[in-house]
């Protein structure tokens, strides 16, 4: 059965309605009083009665594709739930009909002014009243949630040249600290790192040849300038504190794993 | 009685003599009259017998399940269907109450003056209908 344990401030008059006529009926019966329990009882079973005869009717109206139902639907749905139809006769023509007084309109106006934020849409003509309404207009409401991009051409420039600049500098001060250095001041170590030049023994062949970029290629070679390249420093012990600046960089590099010098893989040869 | 109803109501729908076991034409005739084209003749006469409870409030429950009828005899039709429901149990239930005070106190009052609906009437009524309710006997 439908029922429904909801009871929102619209279902409780109705509710109590129902009651007063269930116990209109049983007095017509002959009852004098009754139990509250059996009068609830009652009146839910009537309730559900309702819902169970809305239901089916609604089916059945469907079901001829029609939205709004008609007495044949109401006919067949009485006769499938079991219930008498020629009784109805019957019983409309009793005699101790009791005047259904209905209770006294209580005009409520539950809407809270303070709460309330604008006017709800009505209900275009294909929708029936009875469905609920739309919600508060302030629902429809759309936001973008991205900013909008900024097209204006001083800004990109500027905003390229900056990023530009900080990417130079962060690559330059990362390649002077985990790699060889000069430094443009003698006493100063740390203000202005220089990156290092690695001479190379023959600079014209680098440009005279041809190469693939290939990173096995350049292996040797890069083992072969780091060494030349410390023989150079040890041989030549200037006054440029690099090769001081160099010890620390190697110990610094030892001493910090993600500083180490990198290691390749050894291709095999297949 | 309700196995009776819906055999006539079963005649009445199938016009065609389907039914060997009926017993004459004319009481076939007869049943088709009044059940076949049964609330047709009912919804004229509607507007005479206003039903007891009324119709916002049978709307309201019909609304609930789906039912859409902007014909408001249809919806007399649905609050009647239902009174004659609850009748047809309250009476049940008197003639229970009736049989338990007479088998008791015959010799008192002709009539009881003050005659209660309890749950204990109710609910052999209600089995009857096939509605077995379980009132409990104290509240925590």
């Amino acid at each position: 059965m439908t029922t429904s344990t909801e009871c929102t401030s619209s279902s409780e008059p109705r509710r109590r309605a129902l009651k007063v006529a269930v116990a209109a009926l049983c007095s017509e019966n002959g009852f004098t009083s009754a139990d509250d329990t059996a009068l609830e009882t009652l009146t839910e079973m009537i309730q559900s009665f309702m819902s169970e005869i809305g239901r089916g009717v609604r089916g059945y109206c469907e079901l001829a594709g029609r939205t709004e139902a008609m007495v044949s639907d109401v006919a067949i749905t009485l006769i499938n739930m079991g219930f008498n139809i020629g009784g109805i006769e019957q019983h409309i023509k009793r005699s101790n009909k009791s005047v259904f007084i209905p209770p006294t309109q209580v005009t409520a106006a539950p809407i809270h002014k303070t709460l309330q934020a604008g006017e709800k849409k009505t209900h275009p003509t294909h929708i029936p009243e009875h469905l609920p309404q739309f919600p508060d207009p302030h629902t429809y409401i759309r936001t973008m949630t991205h900013q909008q991009p900024m097209n204006e051409y001083q800004l990109m420039r500027e905003k390229a040249a900056s990023q530009k600049r900080d990417v130079e500098r962060a690559l330059t001060r990362f390649i002077a600290k985990t790699g060889n250095t000069q430094h443009l001041f003698k006493d100063d170590t740390t203000s202005f790192p220089l990156i290092a030049i690695s001479p190379s023994p023959r600079p014209y062949l680098n440009a005279l040849l041809p190469k693939d970029q290939d990173l096995d290629a350049q292996e040797p070679d890069q083992v072969y300038s780091s060494v030349s390249k410390r023989r150079l420093e040890s041989q030549t012990d200037s006054g440029i504190q690099s090769s001081a600046s160099q010890e620390t960089v190697d110990s610094d590099s030892i001493d910090n794993p993600y500083l180490r010098p990198v290691k390749l893989p050894k291709k095999r040869k297949r | 009685m309700a196995a009776s109803g819906v055999d006539e109501v079963a005649n009445g729908i199938i016009p065609s003599a389907q039914t060997p076991n009926t017993t004459t034409s004319n009481q076939n005739q007869v049943e088709q009259k009044t059940a076949g084209v049964p609330l047709s003749d009912l919804v004229l006469q509607l507007e005479d017998f206003p039903p007891t409870i009324p119709d916002s409030v049978t709307a309201y429950y019909l609304n609930k399940s789906g039912f859409d009828s902007s014909d408001p005899r249809v919806i007399r039709l649905v609050s009647l269907a239902a009174q004659k429901f609850i009748s047809d149990i309250a009476n049940d239930a008197l003639q229970h109450c009736k049989m338990k005070a007479s088998g008791q106190s015959s010799k008192k009052q002709g009539k009881d003056k003050k005659i209660t609906l309890t749950m204990d009437d109710l609910t052999p009524a209600l089995a009857e209908y096939g509605i077995n309710v379980k009132k409990p006997s104290y509240f925590l």
